[in-house]
């Protein structure tokens, strides 16, 4: 995967929640804007401020993907304005219509992708459909087992490491 | 919550361009952005009108025993709210009340952290180590090890 421009969406949507939550500083509380400006102030701006948190991070870092972490907050903007925009386009609003094939192909996409990635073989998560289709842990006692496995494995392999550690100082 | 859950699973299945693992990483989950999440939470969540709550008043106090970092997040978003509404509604003699509540629990669970240090240990916390060892850490004297 390529995350060259995955910064954009992030800058564009703190940028848009940014400058209409200014314009509603601007006009007080007596402006022409409509109501909604205030909800913008109490939901979007939290989200639009935590984005930017978790976007530092990658802007302090020579990797690129760790862009990813400021996913989850966009998302707390991104979702709602996609709802907002499927109820606009079921007003007949041909405009809206339009804009809705944005978000739709994004959660398209994202969503083929990751479900063809976790629960490909091989996939470094090993979720319950990986463990019952490849190993045969499909009960629940079975899957507690392998947990506890894979738990004791990583303790030795962990106590090992420390060890090998100590003796090369 | 199903768009959630696409956002959720594209998350963990696109970190280091799709071949990682997101939980070797934990300081990028909620080591690090659980008091910041839930301010954002706390604030969203909050009735109109209202500043401040019982929850923003529990998130900063466990940002206060949680990190530094946790504290710098939490009191950013917080006063950063405080800043905009304030300033929206001309009351700036309000705004320097409505920061100096937000500082309240942190000054509290900054407190109670020192004292149950000193009750446990003996010793005062040595927090004016601190700076000493951020600048160590910024001239790269001392080796960072980990990726993140």
């Amino acid at each position: 995967m390529d995350y060259s421009g995955a910064g954009f969406p992030f800058q564009l949507t703190i940028v848009v929640v940014v400058g209409v939550c200014c314009l509603t500083v601007i006009g007080g509380r007596s402006s022409e804007l409509p109501h909604w400006t205030d909800y913008w102030l109490r939901r979007a701006l939290p989200a639009a401020m935590l984005t930017v948190l978790a976007s530092a991070y990658f802007a302090g870092r020579s990797v690129d993907f760790v862009i990813l972490i400021a996913l989850l907050p966009f998302s707390l903007l991104f979702i709602p304005a996609s709802l907002w925009l499927a109820n606009v386009a079921t007003s007949r609003d041909g405009i809206a219509g339009s804009l809705l094939a944005i978000p739709l192909i994004a959660f398209l996409w994202m969503s083929s992708f990751s479900l063809l990635y976790l629960f490909r073989v091989g996939s470094p998560y090993s979720l319950v459909v990986q463990e019952c289709r490849d190993h045969g842990r499909c009960m629940p006692a079975a899957l507690g087992q392998g947990i506890s496995d894979k738990v004791a494995r990583s303790t030795r392999v962990g106590a090992r490491n420390r060890y090998l550690r100590d003796d090369s100082i | 919550m199903w768009l959630g859950l696409i956002v959720l699973t594209f998350w963990l299945s696109g970190w280091a361009y799709g071949e990682g693992n997101v939980n070797v990483t934990p300081s990028v989950l909620a080591v690090r952005y659980l008091p910041a999440m839930l301010m954002t939470v706390a604030l969203s969540t909050e009735a109109k009108g209202n500043r401040h709550s019982i929850l923003t008043f529990l998130v900063s106090f466990l940002a206060a025993f949680w990190s530094a970092e946790a504290v710098a997040a939490v009191l950013a978003l917080h006063c950063g709210f405080l800043t905009l509404v304030n300033l929206r509604d001309r009351s700036f003699r309000r705004l320097a009340v409505d920061l100096a509540l937000a500082c309240v629990p942190i000054v509290i669970g900054l407190t109670a952290l020192s004292l149950s240090i000193l009750l446990a240990v003996g010793q005062v916390a040595g927090i004016c180590n601190l700076p000493g060892l951020l600048r160590q850490l910024q001239s790269g004297s001392t080796v960072l090890v980990g990726t993140f």
